[in-house]
């Protein structure tokens, strides 16, 4: 499952979760999960102003995406200079811990 | 002898614009173009971008319109200067020659932590949201001044950085004697924005300065942390800078909340990825 | 703190232009030269001249919309406006529907520009009867706007700040001040972006007059409602923001809690054929008044009463 800017969804890629109404506040859904997208449906939400889908699989690598394990070491790299303190351990954990369910979701669908 | 910061103030007070991402331009100009375009489209438009956003805002709190330092958020700007007003406005914006990955990376960073500081605040739930977002939007207004103003100066600040451990705002203080946040600043001040916008931009990364709107800086201070620990654009450096202690304290999160700000806002910087490869096609006219 | 009288000079031929500018700089005028016709109004904003000279070149809708739409906002219309016209078309325009202070035919003779340059300012001043608080039009417009609306589908809108006295007394005549000038600018820009336009003056004071189509002026008054309780919250300190009221002492010195500025409309159709005379509009949005007062969050009240 990915989490990925409407402007990179393709049609023939799968809905993982229902896209919903930007706009009401009951959250009514558009179409729900398992939906196949198609050229026009992608347009529809668009002009609906729907600015991300999660889709199954892990289909693109977004502009300048790693994988996770890369993301993981990225992270610690932009994190070297407070790598001592207690707050900013806490806060990579975070992030980090986050990454790792990202890996687990992207492996679980290579597998 | 003129000091080096006396000299890049005095600089400051002649900004008169700054240049704009093409890309937004011409989104606004099929907007404008249409008449049908509502106030809060182009609200909601020019909220996405700092220098258009800082652009209004100076317009508005100009003497001219006589309640000076008065208006902060761009949607109250354009109930009083008037959608003809702002349209024009923003098709006389200069604009960047070209989309450089650096002057994107900026952006994206600017905007990203705009949408953070509405995130933090809405969990904190602290008073005037659009405010404090469009304060963490400008954070960074100063770096433009720098790339734009002082061109050869950034290109030295950006070898220091590229050249070791250093971060840009160290390699902008040995280069200009005072770093963006400052500088930022003394641009809101030139420009006569209200202080609640200008106290967050110059005391961003050193919040304990910031006295009258502290709850404020210290949102701020934090979304452009959480920005760069995501990794999310690039606003000149990768490190990421230390949350400071009374800054901390002051918002007074728990660990756990900390958790769900990071998901709510990495799940939206998807969404600010969306706008922003949009916003590069439609300048490169793919669309 | 007066500096030198600033005169933007809109044209794309230099030939013309170069000359002239050091003419006028001859007679201590500062003149801003723009060439950029598809930006010359964001640069006028966002920078605004004592003065505009135009050349309107072959009348293309470009520069007569910046024209316009200079002439329809409050702050610009009092800005003198000249325009350069080519020989030869002076009889096929439509003067009526071009709001120019002043015109002069190419190639501009030099004596001649001077003086009408100067009979411009003079004669600015001279008819000005807009508020200077604001710039908006003052009472002989007011009372004209509503006499050549009356009998037609329109409706004349009396807007006033409730309890604008004791808030002056507490925070000062000066945020006072911007309190009006922000109503003005809410006004104008509401009724401009209405589908039909309109007409906003300044009576006095607190005391305003818009004047929009009887079918928008409700959508017209709410917006304007909505958009100064959305504005005005920037006038009070953190304290009165966030309780929703402000102290202040009543002519006994007792201490009164005081709401957050508001304002009231009256709105009266001059449809209504009952209504011959411009006081009688008056009247009836006085009595609408007090009706609007007794509520005391922002509202407006409509006169349905039949001829």
């Amino acid at each position: 499952m990915q989490n990925i800017p409407l402007i990179l969804a393709a049609p023939g890629m799968t809905l993982a979760k229902a896209v919903m109404r930007p706009d009401s506040e009951s959250r009514m859904p558009i179409c729900g999960a398992g939906t196949a997208l198609t050229e026009l449906l992608i347009e529809r939400l668009d002009q609906m102003g729907i600015a991300s889908v999660l889709v199954e699989g892990h289909p693109v690598l977004i502009e300048g995406e790693k994988t996770p394990e890369a993301e993981i070491k990225a992270l610690d790299h932009r994190f070297r200079q407070v790598c001592e303190d207690p707050l900013m351990i806490r806060l990579k954990e975070i992030y980090k811990d986050r990454l790792i369910r990202l890996s687990e979701e992207w492996h679980a669908n290579e597998a | 002898m003129q000091t080096k910061r006396e000299e890049i103030n005095r600089m400051v007070q002649d900004v008169k614009s700054l240049p704009a991402l093409p890309g937004i331009v011409v989104k606004l100009r099929a907007l404008a173009e249409s008449d049908a375009a509502s106030l809060q489209i182009i609200a909601r438009l020019i909220s996405s971008d700092q220098i258009l956003s800082a652009k209004v805002l100076k317009l508005v709190n100009s003497p001219f319109y006589g309640f000076p330092g008065r208006v902060s958020t761009v949607s109250n700007a354009l109930i009083l200067l008037g959608v003809n007003v702002v349209k024009a406005l923003v098709l006389s914006s200069s604009i960047f020659d070209l989309m450089e990955e650096n002057v994107v990376g900026l952006w994206e960073h600017s905007l990203g932590a705009g949408v953070a500081a509405n995130i933090i605040t809405k969990r904190l739930a602290l008073p005037d949201g659009e405010e404090i977002s469009t304060a963490a939007l400008l954070h960074d207004i100063g770096k433009v001044i720098i790339k734009i103003k002082l061109k050869e100066e950034a290109e030295r600040i950006r070898l220091k950085v590229d050249g070791g451990e250093v971060s840009i705002r160290e390699a902008e203080k040995e280069v200009l004697d005072v770093d963006h946040a400052e500088i930022g600043g003394w641009l809101g001040k030139t420009w006569c924005l209200p202080e609640k916008l200008i106290e967050p931009i110059a005391c961003h990364h050193d919040p304990v300065r910031s006295v009258t709107y502290a709850d404020r800086t210290a949102v701020v201070h934090l979304s452009d942390i959480l920005i760069k620990a995501s990794g999310f654009g690039y606003s000149g450096d990768d490190l990421v800078p230390r949350i400071q202690e009374a800054a901390w304290k002051k918002l007074n999160l728990s660990d756990h909340v900390l958790r769900e700000i990071v998901d709510e806002i990495e799940d939206k910087l998807i969404e600010v990825k969306n706008f922003s490869l949009e916003i590069q096609s439609s300048h490169e006219g793919k669309v | 703190m007066k500096g030198k009288f600033r005169i933007a000079l809109l044209s794309d031929d230099r030939k013309m232009s170069e000359p002239l500018i050091l003419l006028l700089e001859s007679r201590e005028y500062c003149v801003v030269l723009r060439t950029d016709f598809s930006r010359v109004l964001g640069a006028l904003y966002s920078d605004p001249p004592d003065m505009i000279i135009i050349d309107l070149g072959a009348f293309t809708p470009e520069r007569l919309k910046i024209v316009s739409e200079l002439k329809t906002d409050s702050y610009f219309a009092i800005i003198p406006m000249i325009g350069f016209i080519r020989p030869s078309i002076e009889e096929s325009v439509a003067w009526e529907q071009l709001p120019l202070d002043d015109y002069m035919v190419l190639p501009v003779q030099t004596p001649e520009l001077f003086s009408r340059i100067a009979l411009s300012i003079q004669r600015m001043e001279r008819i000005f009867d807009h508020n200077p608080l604001t710039k908006l039009p003052g009472n002989t417009s007011i009372r004209r706007a509503v006499e050549k609306s009356m009998g037609k589908p329109r409706a004349v809108c009396y807007v006033d700040i409730n309890l604008f006295k004791p808030y002056n007394d507490i925070y000062g005549f000066v945020r006072g001040d911007e309190v009006i000038r922000m109503l003005a600018r809410i006004i104008s820009n509401a009724v401009k972006e209405s589908k039909e336009g309109g007409f906003s003056g300044h009576i006095g004071g607190d005391d305003f007059v818009f004047i929009v189509s009887g079918k928008e002026a409700e959508a017209v008054s709410q917006l304007v409602i909505d958009r100064f309780s959305m504005i005005v919250v920037n006038l009070f300190d953190k304290e009165a923001q966030a309780r929703g009221y402000y102290i202040s002492k009543d002519r006994q010195g007792r201490r009164q809690r005081i709401p957050l500025l508001g304002i009231a409309i009256a709105i009266v159709p001059t449809s209504n054929t009952a209504i011959q005379h411009y006081g009688e509009v008056a009247a009836r949005a006085a009595e609408l008044k007090k009706e609007a007062k007794a509520s005391k969050a922002s509202c407006y009240v409509i006169d349905c009463r039949k001829a």
